[in-house]
């Protein structure tokens, strides 16, 4: 680091030199005229040229590798955070919200380590060696020089001011325009539908015109500024030709001073126009450090004690006691007692909103309870490796995530390590290897956001692959199947099936012969359980059971009754 | 196996290849269509401009003068009269330099704002099935990216018609001053020209190898941030923190194997213009001890230098960006170009005081020939029916429904609302007689709940949307929101729970007390609360207006005056539940499943 303001020091010397070689050249030519000198100032031009660019190639690689490793260390250190973190702070931090932190936050911080070490330097040396010089040959010259250049600056970093503002309203205003536009595009049917075109265009104009008058005042401020320091260049260039010209006339100084004077001015313009960008540069580096740091410092709610033993052979009991558990607002689930045989099934039912979702994420220890404990085979689960728990509990739920990658890449996402025989087996069971076969697609077709795009359907029994290759003791479904038509969902049923046989489960039910096969159901209300038993049990009670089922069951019919109609039907 | 989806994004590939020939000058001349409404200003900015580039161009040689003329003769009020002159020219420079400079921003944004808006209203008239057909994220990539690209080539033309005219006044002027010393100098120039070519073969690999390395960078930390909880559950993240690491690494070294291109550049240019120094120095030096020059060309050419090479090195970049920018231009006007396949004709009526009979005589439809989706569909709807729509999914229900709304033009046979056939009729005016509830409800963000139930019809009134709010039961949650119906709207209703998005399109629907219902009945789980609601608030909306509903509920089915089984791309049977159930067809049989049920 040190070195790279070294070299850019040397640099910005070297870069000095040829004005007053130059300035030396109009002297020589005007007093003696020896032939030879002017060979001896060509050849230190150049010679003064090929340092300098050797330094500076030097000086700009260097930097360039200071801030790059310091971009991938942050980066390692960002995304080894974010791995070490537990679900808590994935409520807490959006996507988006993160994704801009470790991008565009990084790039701030890297392009200060770059750039703006450079620029500080540069300035300093270009400035304090000008004035040395100018001060040194002719103090009046020098005073007014030094004067202007600061007042300059500091104009150019005031005006810079003003435009963050405006630019951070552009900002705003860009992104209420690609809402619209967005919106227009994903909602485009229900636009339509309602006829609300004219309606939208207002709405896309009004925005867009903001857009661009405010981008025009921005760039206008900017265009001023960078025109009035020009001219304050140019204009300083005059003034010095005036007083320079005329102390050199009166032999005050010679004309070679007055030419390394002027062509100086010259090599001023640029940093002075830097510092401005300089300011931004280190304002938007602080913000970033700061934001990165809060991710940096953050600490996980749920903590692997890495010195704890792993789980063991797990037979799958499962037991909550007296569990009470919350978000950071109001409680989520309270005292919640519950224990599971190995092999056992219990299905819970409940609205939403009633707790069911975050009971079974107790499990896996996605959460630790806030009070209570959660035991697998009667180990606490904080007491455990989390990486065993984790091995031992497998989940499919309505939401299926798919990674870049292929098909047999996503299967054995949680096994990299399985043999291609164990994969195909797994989606065989998952029902899954028949509709790859039809669809043309085969297990290295690329999937997720950069290859094909699979159906819910296929996403879901993608799902219950993976979890057949874990082959988990314990396990925790939702078994609803949205959005999917019938022959896909009896093909899902099959597999959830064939999935849950002796194996614990925990199962979000949805549908009626799912609550019937559990050996007992749990009813959720508010956080507590309000009925426990078995489906026969419960139905002869008139209570939030007989409820829930006629609501849930009574008048609805076509999700399980059209499969007949559906594999009479034409299916591409 | 080869994989279908593969094959298809290499054809489409190919496609856009084909149209690339097709013209560059096409492309530029309908960008002028855009400069036309500005052609006084782009004047104003010509002559700026030139004016600009004179100043730049005279300043050297001014200071050459005063050196020579004054300075070295001792002529001290001539210098200060000079000095003056200095002074004049540089205000001329620097208005010239503010008026061009932002008179084109000023142009820049007017166009830039004019293809905003044409390609705004051209996406509004396409039909659905360009949504269809084309990604959310290309569509916009176009209206903002190649909009933004497009916009640069304004800039390039100006740039580079700036950087022509100074180059020529630079060598013009060290011509005149000395042609033998203007001529030696000058011979660096086309070196650094021929430097700048060959190094940006070498330097743009690199830095395309760049880019890709921090592409996947990001798509890493994006599916690891977005997937993390799945991967935490399958404990993958030692080989995923691996595998970043390693892609981090990747991308670290292509950034330093491009630093090692892009920081060769800057010394080049210093070295050549150094060279430049050295023949003004030896050669124009030993003129001016010969006495052939005065010791101010020296000054003047070395200041000259300076602001040769500027210019090259900017000539030299600008072709490239040229080439990104009217492929960028060739995009946006291929989207302008292309045809909505739903158009109002020419002097289309206006339907009004609609009683809202439908019939569908002979409708086929197909998005694809090879997939015929309607296969000749006939279908009697009377004033104020209620027609239930059964039937497995992919046999044409939704094509039916969205046939009618005109979100696709028939292939074959006519539509007609009141004996009009809804070809002959404004589309406006057809939209005004629908109400739609889809079955994923699209919500519009930062917008209040209020404004999301009157959408585009502004002229209800606040108390028509609580009205109709509280007839379909949204008043009580809505009002127990933060700031009720002044409630902004989070993206796409995320603040709202699903049922309560439905509750909210089916006001919408009522708002609008349309005179043909189009439902869509929901089989995403909502809650069973609001299940109830929404049943409630669908028999108030059916009462009293023509309805088609896709239905998967059987008091929804049973309660229809009509009900459709569609099957293949046409209608298997039709009648009411008696009817249909004594027909002991394929109703009966998904009747008697759900009993057994």
């Amino acid at each position: 680091m040190s070195l790279a303001y070294l070299t850019a020091a040397a640099a910005t010397l070297l870069k000095l030199a040829i004005p007053m070689l130059l300035g030396a050249t109009v002297d020589q030519i005007l007093s003696s005229g020896d032939q030879g000198r002017l060979f001896f100032f060509a050849g230190s031009i150049l010679l003064v040229s090929v340092l300098g660019g050797a330094v500076t190639y030097g000086q700009t690689f260097l930097t360039e590798a200071v801030s790059q490793r310091a971009a991938f260390d942050l980066r390692n250190d960002i995304f080894k955070t974010l791995h070490r973190m537990s679900f808590d702070f994935y409520d807490r931090y959006q996507t988006g919200n993160l994704m801009s932190r470790a991008t565009g936050d990084v790039d701030a911080v890297r392009d200060f380590t770059s750039r703006g070490v450079l620029t500080v330097t540069t300035i300093i040396f270009t400035f304090g060696t000008v004035s040395y010089f100018m001060l040194a040959t002719d103090l009046r010259l020098g005073l007014i020089t030094l004067s202007v250049v600061p007042l300059v600056t500091g104009f150019a970093i005031a005006m810079r001011r003003r435009m963050t503002d405006l630019w951070v309203k552009v900002h705003a205003e860009t992104a209420d325009m690609t809402t619209i536009l967005q919106e227009n595009i994903a909602g485009a049917q229900a636009v339509k539908a309602m006829g609300g075109q004219k309606y939208e265009l207002n709405r896309f104009d009004g925005v867009a015109e903001s857009v661009a008058d405010d981008t025009y005042t921005t760039s206008s401020i900017s265009i001023s500024r960078r025109s009035l320091i020009m001219f304050v260049f140019t204009a300083l260039t005059g003034v010095i030709l005036l007083t320079g010209g005329t102390e050199a006339a009166t032999g005050g100084i010679t004309p070679g001073e007055l030419t390394t004077f002027v062509l100086y001015i010259g090599l001023l313009l640029s940093p002075v126009m830097g510092v401005s960008g300089l300011v931004k540069t280190f304002t938007r580096a602080y913000a970033a450090g700061a934001r990165l740091y809060e991710i940096l410092d953050a600490e996980p709610q749920v903590k692997d004690n890495r010195l704890a033993n792993p789980l063991g052979d797990v037979r799958g009991a499962v037991t909550f006691e007296n569990v009470s558990f919350s978000y950071g607002d109001g409680p989520v689930l309270q005292n919640i007692d519950l224990t599971l045989d190995p092999g056992k099934t219990v299905a819970i039912l409940g609205s939403t909103g009633s707790g069911k979702s975050s009971l079974v994420h107790l499990v896996p220890r996605f959460y630790d309870p806030t009070e209570g404990r959660v035991l697998i085979d009667g180990q606490d689960l904080r007491e455990v490796r989390l990486s065993s728990v984790r091995e031992n509990v497998g989940i499919v739920l309505q939401d299926v995530f798919v990674f870049s990658g292929t098909i047999s890449e996503n299967i054995s996402y949680g096994h990299p390590s399985a043999s291609f025989e164990d994969i195909e087996h797994a989606a065989k069971i998952a029902h899954l290897h028949d509709d790859i076969m039809e669809s043309h697609l085969d297990y290295d077709t690329i999937v997720g956001e950069r290859g094909v795009t699979l159906s819910g359907g296929q996403r879901q029994r993608l799902a219950i692959a993976r979890t057949v290759l874990m082959d988990p003791p314990i396990l925790i479904l939702d078994d609803s199947t949205s959005s999917v038509d019938t022959m896909t969902e009896e093909k899902i049923q099959q597999a959830l099936a064939d999935l849950m046989k002796n194996r614990t489960t925990f199962v979000i039910a949805h549908r009626l012969s799912t609550i019937r096969d559990a050996d007992s159901v749990i009813v959720l209300d508010q956080g507590r359980i309000v009925e426990h038993g078995t489906h026969d049990d419960l139905s002869t009670q008139n209570g939030h059971y007989r409820r829930i089922y006629d609501l849930q069951f009574g008048g609805h019919l076509v999700e399980e009754a059209s499969m007949l109609v559906g594999t009479g039907g034409s299916h591409q | 196996m080869i994989s279908s989806a593969k094959f298809k994004l290499v054809r489409v590939r190919d496609r856009s290849d084909a149209t690339k020939g097709t013209g560059d000058v096409s492309v530029a001349l309908r960008m002028f269509g855009y400069i036309r409404p500005h052609l006084v200003r782009a004047t104003l900015i010509s002559l700026t401009l030139l004016l600009y580039t004179g100043t730049v161009v005279a300043l050297p040689k001014m200071i050459q003068i005063i050196i020579d003329d004054y300075v070295t003769v001792g002529n001290i009020s001539g210098l200060r009269l000079m000095a003056l002159g200095f002074l004049v020219i540089a205000v001329i420079q620097w208005g010239s330099d503010v008026i061009h400079k932002q008179q084109m921003a000023y142009v820049g944004q007017r166009i830039l704002l004019a293809l905003r808006m044409d390609m705004f209203t051209h996406l509004q008239k396409l039909s659905m099935s360009y949504f269809d057909q084309n990604k959310a994220g290309k569509i916009m990539s176009r209206v903002q990216d190649d909009v933004r690209q497009l916009q640069s080539l304004l800039s390039i033309v100006v740039t580079t018609l700036s950087d022509v005219l100074s180059l020529t006044g630079i060598v013009i002027m060290m011509l005149w001053m000395d042609p033998l010393l203007g001529s030696l100098t000058m011979v660096v120039g086309p070196v650094l020209v021929i430097l700048i070519v060959w190094w940006q073969k070498f330097a743009r690999k690199a830095f395309t190898r760049a880019r890709l390395a921090i592409a996947d960078v990001n798509a890493g930390l994006q599916e690891n941030i977005a997937g993390a909880k799945v991967i935490q559950s399958l404990h993958r993240e030692r080989t995923n923190i691996a595998d970043f690491r390693k892609a981090n690494r990747a991308n670290m070294d292509a950034n330093l194997e491009a630093t090692r291109y892009s920081a060769i550049l800057p010394p080049a240019v210093e070295l050549l213009s150094a060279v430049a120094l050295t023949i003004i120095v030896v050669v124009g030096g030993s003129m001016a001890i010969r006495g052939t020059v005065e010791v101010g060309v020296i000054v003047a050419f070395a200041l000259y230098v300076q602001r040769f090479f500027a210019p090259l090195q900017s000539l030299t970049g600008q072709y490239s960006s040229l080439q990104r920018a009217l492929v960028a231009g060739r995009r946006i006007f291929e989207l302008l170009d292309i045809e909505p396949e739903v158009k109002e004709k020419p002097g289309a009526i206006n339907l009004s005081n609609v009683r809202g009979e439908i019939t569908y005589e002979n409708v086929r439809f197909h998005y694809s020939p090879e997939t015929p989706v309607c296969k000749g569909i006939d279908l009697r709807i009377s004033q104020g029916e209620t027609v239930a729509l059964v039937g497995s999914t992919g046999a044409g229900k939704t094509s039916i429904a969205s046939l009618l709304m005109r979100l696709y033009d028939v292939t074959g046979g006519k539509i007609t609302i009141d004996g009009h056939d809804i070809r002959e009729v404004s589309l406006s005016s057809l939209a005004r007689q629908f109400g739609v509830v889809p079955q994923e409800p699209y919500l519009f963000s930062a917008t209040s709940v209020a404004d999301n139930i009157r959408y585009n019809r502004r002229d209800l009134s606040d108390e028509t949307i609580i009205g109709a709010a509280k007839t379909v039961g949204a008043h009580d949650f809505i009002s127990d929101l933060p700031q009720g119906y002044e409630t902004e709207m989070q993206e796409r209703g995320g603040n709202l729970s699903m049922g309560q998005r439905q509750l909210i399109s089916f006001a919408r629907a009522v708002a609008r007390d349309p005179r043909i219902l189009i439902l869509d009945e929901a089989t995403a789980n909502v809650d069973t609360e609001s299940e109830k609601m929404i049943q409630g608030a669908l028999d108030k909306l059916l009462n009293d207006r023509t309805a088609i509903v896709i239905a998967h509920r059987l008091s929804t089915i049973r309660g229809a005056d009509k009900i459709v089984v569609v099957n293949d791309g046409g209608v298997e049977e039709e009648g009411t539940d008696e009817e249909l159930t004594a027909l002991n067809g394929t109703y009966a049989k998904l009747t008697a499943t759900t009993v057994a049920v």
